[in-house]
């Protein structure tokens, strides 16, 4: 009935022409075009950072100190976003910075990655008390104040770009345990599991060549909706001066540098936000349209 | 029931005990607190006197042991001094409790109030103004760094426009007034994350439960949209937000230790991040007691709150 109804009521009398403007419009709410530009640049500028860069992210010169940007009065094409607090370029610590985000984000992203992943398929797939003590690891996990427990770690430690990659990689894995594991109980269930085992297959066999193709959609949409967090605690704890150490340009690092002067030289803290919000945002855009794509169960763990 | 009840309050306490060690092992390792007493360069510390402080600190023991005395301690309500100012902690915390607790409770209330009803709004009228405004909120919550909005805040706000304080809680004896003025900054910029969460959770459970058949039924029969809105819809996709609700309240005194940073609050999240930086261990192991304990009571009565509001679940294990 359904279907006679709307085959009905879709055959159209004349055929419309739609206006250009509009087809690209709708081309723009299908596909995330924005957001795939922005993202587009930032890879451009991770891999080109020191041809595109007009400076170098540590030179310094106390003539162009918290010089505005160019648009502003007293600005100069030598520093177009500004110079900080020290003379640098704030444009080329920009651009040095992405490459920073998107390497921190990345590493962090894929190891947590594959840790929750196997942690879920494990927890998933044996079940019982294997079960129970992982996800109530992941529970005691989750009680403990991230911010806290990171600034202990990387101050026992010296900060050092290793020391955030794990503590980033550590706070990525939680949430895909627990996806994974509810995903990795359906499929025991299905009729192609069973088969495979009554075929022989190992276990390892069972869980890396059954089961983790059923899952990579999941993993797919987590790791996207994941990535802007991790972007977010990276600068957090940059801002706390807990992150990367200086002279590596970290961006939350930058609009910490800018706190102090906020009344003289609002550019410095300004655009490093910017930056961040800009990536978080395309990332999170990203990461929706592809839950919706592929794997609308999920629309309630964002 | 009752089972479930004992079997998820043990779970909470033992959670609460690993988190604790977890960053009572962590700060011993930070380096031997005596550093920040004694500098080397300074003046000079005799080899005994080194040792006494050390005993006296209880590091000569392993760290079970340690740890087993400070727990022990703890229990019977003391939770040791601070390192540089020999204070009680407990006595540093009733004073910077308050500050953190009416931060995060206003900037719940925010949150709740901002970010359910838009998600309603937004669920009703797909695509109207309010899908856009709520959907615009959301975005931004949840795209831009906490310090940074609390940075853009204090300029707009105070140092261009002059109208608001730029932080701190402000004098004791301020008027209400003055005193309100100080709260608006901070708890606006800590509500728009829980607000954005909000607005997606309300948004899309709302969408989910208008989508029902038994919505459709009482929409058939001619109830008024209204009512269909709020007496048959709302209800039941309260349940989501609900949980959220008791975590997010949570999530805030976490999150709150950027906020107080930025802002100058006195409250606990900078005396925790500022015991870390100084290596204060009891300072810092009763902070993430504080926090992991709040945590896990507000868990627990997320799950209680989803099965009071929820009848189909029962947890029968």
């Amino acid at each position: 009935m359904v279907d006679l109804h709307s085959k009905i009521m879709r055959t159209p009398a004349v055929k419309r022409v739609y206006s250009p403007f509009k087809t690209s419009w709708d081309f723009v709410r299908r596909w995330p075009v924005l957001p795939g530009m922005v993202l587009a640049v930032l890879v451009f500028v991770t891999i080109f950072a020191s041809q595109v860069a007009p400076h170098s992210f540590r030179e310094t010169d106390l003539r162009q100190r918290n010089k505005p940007p160019i648009w502003m009065e007293g600005g100069s094409s030598e520093r177009i976003l500004g110079g900080d607090v020290v003379g640098r370029d704030i444009l080329s610590r920009l651009i040095h910075g992405a490459r920073v985000t998107v390497m921190v984000a990345g590493i962090s992203l894929v190891s947590g990655a594959i840790f929750g992943t196997a942690i879920g398929l494990i927890a998933g797939y044996y079940g019982g008390l294997i079960d129970e003590v992982l996800m109530r690891i992941v529970d005691i996990w989750f009680s403990i104040p991230f911010i806290l427990f990171a600034l202990v770690v990387v101050l026992s430690f010296e900060p050092s770009l290793q020391v955030v990659l794990i503590m980033l990689a550590i706070l990525a894995w939680s949430a895909f345990v627990r996806n994974i594991r509810a995903e990795v109980l359906l499929l025991k269930t299905t009729e192609y599991v069973a088969a495979s085992r009554v075929a022989g297959a190992s276990t390892l066999r069972i869980m890396f060549r059954h089961m983790l193709p059923g899952v990579f959609n999941t993993i797919l949409v987590l790791a996207s909706l994941r990535v802007g967090q991790l972007i977010l605690a990276e600068a957090s704890l940059s801002f706390l001066g807990a992150g990367i150490p200086a002279p590596t340009p970290a961006w939350g690092v930058m609009v910490a540098d800018g706190r102090n002067y906020l009344d003289s030289a609002w550019w410095v803290s300004t655009f490093p936000g910017i930056a961040i919000g800009l990536t978080v945002m395309s990332f999170n855009f990203l990461g929706d349209w592809l839950r919706d794509k592929l794997d609308p169960r999920l629309r309630q763990v964002a | 029931m009752a089972k479930f009840f004992v079997r998820r309050l043990i779970f909470a306490v033992i959670t609460v005990a690993a988190a604790t060690f977890i960053v009572f092992s962590l700060s011993r390792l930070v380096g031997d607190p005596r550093d920040f007493l004694i500098r080397p360069e300074g003046y000079g510390v005799s080899e005994e006197s080194y040792e006494a402080i050390g005993k006296k600190l209880g590091l000569d023991r392993p760290l079970v042991v340690q740890y087993w005395f400070w727990i022990s301690n703890v229990v019977r309500g003391d939770f040791g001094k601070t390192l540089l100012t020999e204070r009680p902690v407990i006595e540093l915390f009733m004073e910077k409790v308050p500050a953190t607790l009416q931060l995060a409770a206003v900037s719940w209330i925010i949150a709740t109030l901002v970010g359910v009803p838009l998600g309603v709004m937004s669920a009703i009228n797909r695509g109207g103004v309010f899908d856009y405004l709520g959907r615009g909120i959301a975005l931004f919550g949840q795209a831009i760094p906490v310090f940074w909005l609390g940075i853009m805040a204090i300029l707009i706000f105070s140092v261009q426009l002059n109208w608001l304080p730029a932080g701190s809680k402000g004098p004791y004896e301020a008027s209400f007034w003055e005193q309100i003025k100080h709260f608006v900054l901070p708890s606006v910029v800590l509500g728009w994350g829980g607000a954005a969460g909000y607005l997606r959770l309300t948004r899309s459970s709302m969408l989910e439960v208008l989508d029902s058949e038994y919505i459709k039924l009482a929409r058939a029969k001619g109830v008024s949209s209204r009512s269909v809105i709020w007496k048959h819809a709302f209800r039941n996709a309260l349940i989501p937000p609900l949980t959220f609700s008791a975590l997010l309240l949570a999530f805030f005194l976490n999150g709150q230790v950027i906020v107080e940073v930025v802002f100058g609050w006195p409250g606990l999240g900078r005396l925790a991040t500022e015991s870390v930086f100084q290596n204060d261990f009891n300072t810092l192991s009763t902070s993430v007691l504080f926090f992991a304990a709040l945590f896990a009571t507000m868990a627990f009565v997320a799950d209680m709150l989803y099965m009071f509001a929820d009848p189909r679940i029962r947890y029968s294990e």
